[in-house]
C-alpha cells in the first residue's frame, strides 16, 4: 500500500467548559465528528466501560468534574435549560454539538501524521513517545496543568499519573500473586497459573475448577464445529493438514 | 482423520489460560474488598503523592514537568 495515502491530519483541540474547566483531546477525524462522539457518550445511559477497571484512580482535585458531566452541565446550566431538556434527544445532541464547536479551539495541527503504536516499558510504564500526535497532546496537557491544574479535566494524560497508574497496576499484580493462584507476565501481558496449579497435584477444589473449565471449553468447541458450514470445515481441515505437514 | 482435525478436547494450555484469566478476576475482587494488601498500601501512598502535587506552586509544577521530560 502507498504509505503516503496512510497519513492523516491529526488535531489537538481544547474545549472550554463552565467554571473555567478545560478538556484537551486529540483526533484524526474531523473535529465535528469527534465532538459528536463526545456528546453521544455524555448523553448515553450506558455506564462508561473503564479501560482498567482494576485502577480506581483517585481524582486529585476536590472540584473535579468529569468530561461527560461537564458536557451535560452545558445543557442543564443554561437559562433556557428547561426548554432544551424538553427537546427530543436528537435535538439536544445537535444543540450540544453546536455549543461544543463554539467552545472548541484548535491548539495544533499535525500534518502527514501516521499512527504509531507507542511502546511502553513493561517495568516502568514509560511510553517511548514514538506517536507524534500523543506526544503533542501530552505537551499541551502538561502546559495546561502547569498553568492551572484545577482547570484540567483529563488529568490522567499527565505522565506522572500514568506512572502512578502503572505502579498501582504492579502492586495489584503483587497482591494477586500473594493469593497463590496467578501471576502477571509482562512478556505476554496475561495472567498465568502459578507453579502449584501447573506442576503439583491439584487439591479437590482446584481439580473441580479445572474440570469445570475443561468441560466448558469442550462444549464450546463442540458447538463451534457443529455450526460450521461445509466450506468452513473444508478450510479448517486444509489449514490443519498444512500445519501437520 | 476427522476426529483428529475436529478434536474437541481442549489442551492443558488452553484450560490453564482460561482458568488463570478467571481466577485473576476473582482475585482482583477479593483484593479490592480487603484492606491490607500491597495494592492498598500503594494506593494510600499515591493518594498522598497526589495531594502533594495538588499543593505545588506553578514554578514547582513547571520544574517537575521539565524533570520528567528531560
Amino acid at each position: 500500500m502507498d504509505k503516503e495515502s496512510d497519513s492523516k491530519t491529526g488535531i489537538i483541540y481544547k474545549i472550554k467548559f463552565l467554571d473555567k474547566k478545560i478538556y484537551i483531546g486529540k483526533t484524526t477525524q474531523s473535529l465535528e465528528e469527534r465532538l459528536r462522539q463526545h456528546v453521544y457518550q455524555a448523553l448515553s445511559d450506558k455506564k462508561p466501560k473503564r479501560l482498567a477497571v482494576e485502577l480506581p484512580f483517585v481524582p486529585p482535585y476536590r472540584n473535579f468534574k468529569g468530561k461527560n458531566s461537564s458536557i451535560r452541565r452545558l445543557l442543564t446550566h443554561q437559562k433556557n435549560s428547561k426548554e432544551l431538556r424538553a427537546l427530543p434527544i436528537k435535538d439536544q445532541r445537535r444543540w450540544l454539538i453546536d455549543e461544543l464547536l463554539r467552545r472548541t479551539e484548535i491548539l495544533e495541527v499535525i500534518p502527514n501524521y501516521r499512527p504509531v503504536k507507542s511502546r511502553r516499558n513493561p517495568l516502568t510504564g514509560n511510553s517511548d513517545n514514538s506517536d507524534r500526535l500523543a506526544k503533542a497532546e501530552r505537551k499541551h496537557i502538561e502546559a495546561a496543568w502547569v498553568k492551572d491544574p484545577k482547570q484540567l479535566l483529563n488529568y490522567e494524560g499527565l505522565p506522572m499519573h500514568s506512572k502512578m497508574k502503572h505502579e498501582l497496576f504492579k502492586a495489584l499484580n503483587k497482591s494477586i500473586e500473594n493469593l497463590g493462584n496467578c501471576r502477571f507476565a509482562h512478556e505476554t501481558g496475561n495472567y498465568h497459573l502459578l507453579w502449584d496449579w501447573e506442576f503439583s497435584e491439584l487439591s479437590d477444589d482446584q481439580q473441580a475448577a479445572w474440570d469445570e473449565v475443561r468441560n466448558e471449553l469442550k462444549a464450546k468447541k463442540k458447538a463451534y464445529f457443529e455450526n460450521m458450514t461445509d466450506e468452513e470445515k473444508y478450510k479448517w481441515r486444509q489449514y490443519h493438514e498444512l500445519c501437520d505437514f | 482423520m476427522n476426529s483428529v482435525i475436529f478434536n474437541i478436547e481442549p489442551s492443558d494450555e488452553e484450560i490453564a489460560a482460561t482458568l488463570a484469566e478467571r481466577l485473576a478476576i476473582k482475585d482482583k475482587e477479593l483484593i479490592l474488598e480487603s484492606r491490607r494488601t500491597p495494592y492498598h498500601e500503594k494506593k494510600k501512598e499515591l493518594a498522598a503523592e497526589l495531594k502533594r502535587l495538588n499543593n505545588l506552586s506553578r514554578e514547582e509544577r513547571s520544574e517537575l514537568v521539565r524533570g520528567i521530560n528531560s
